[in-house]
């Protein structure tokens, strides 16, 4: 064992640093999964069905699910 | 030096207040050291496969001890006496990280030089020299902080034996398929499987994002 002093480590206010620093990174990792899923998947899923229904024949798709048979009150 | 001082005084105050039991067939001495550990007088080895066989051995002797914490009734840590009348593992002289300060101290049968040590203890601790020191931090505690915090390689072990383990399992599973399980119901085989996906199709089931929306409808086939 050396014969140095060691420095004196931080004796207090640990917890309030360790809650600062949590509470922080805390907010931008929610705040930055937040904005993820909104452009990664809500702003996507809205624009595939504002697609789907911009030229959508409803009476075409009746016609072509009929045809296939497989209602059984419109033959 | 100043730091070591530091480190070791609390302990030493804690040992003062408790009386030396004498009479019981587990005490231990520095060169007997306790029936499950030896005491580590070397530097602590990079190879922690000896740990392993220690960790093995606790977990046996838990198993095997199947009388409860012993004549004292419950398990308190703390107090004077506490370590009386207990076999091994609720003697309390080992330490673990979550509890530094173990209640007892590791040899309770002293040889004569230690005694004289002891003697000496009780004066002033600048006269210690450094070598005192570390026989008094021995007589007190098994290991040191680093080789109490060593972590071993059991884990190798572990993980190698789920995996054997789950390997059989599968084994296991295989030989039932060949031999035991029935035939498939109807509604498994390929054939049925074909002309419902053709079913829900026509369907055009979640065709905004879903399985609908993957089949081109004008060439009969999967979109790319």
């Amino acid at each position: 064992m050396s014969s140095s002093v060691l420095a004196k480590p931080q004796m207090r206010g640990l917890l309030a640093r360790r809650l600062r620093i949590h509470i922080v990174g805390a907010f931008f990792v929610s705040v930055g999964v937040a904005a993820l899923y909104k452009f990664g998947v809500a702003e996507p899923r809205k624009k595939a069905y504002a697609d789907f229904y911009k030229n959508y024949d409803s009476m075409k798709d009746f016609e072509e699910m009929r045809k296939a048979g497989i209602f059984q009150s419109a033959k | 030096m100043a730091g070591l001082k530091q480190a070791l005084q609390p302990r030493v105050v804690a040992l003062r207040c408790r009386r030396q039991p004498s009479s019981f067939p587990w005490r231990r001495t520095a060169e007997q050291g306790c029936p499950l550990f030896r005491p580590r007088t070397q530097d602590p080895s990079p190879n922690c496969s000896d740990l392993t066989g220690e960790m093995l051995s606790r977990a046996t002797w838990s198993l095997v001890l199947r009388r409860g914490p012993g004549i004292r009734g419950t398990h308190s840590p703390g107090g004077a006496a506490g370590g009386q009348g207990k076999m091994p593992p609720y003697t309390n002289h080992c330490a673990q990280r979550y509890y530094p300060m173990p209640d007892e101290p590791f040899c309770t049968d002293l040889s004569a030089e230690q005694r004289v040590l002891k003697e000496k203890e009780k004066g002033s601790w600048t006269q210690l020299s450094h070598a005192e020191k570390v026989a008094l931090y021995r007589i007190q505690f098994q290991q040191t902080f680093a080789e109490m915090n060593q972590s071993s390689n059991e884990w190798k072990t572990v993980t190698g034996c789920v995996f054997f383990f789950m390997g059989i399992t599968a084994l296991m599973i295989w030989w039932m398929r060949v031999y035991v399980f029935p035939e498939k119901p109807v509604t498994l085989t390929d054939e049925w499987k074909a002309r419902q996906l053709q079913r829900v199709l026509d369907m055009k089931s979640n065709p905004v994002q879903g399985l609908a929306a993957r089949w081109d409808y004008a060439r009969r086939e999967w979109r790319k």
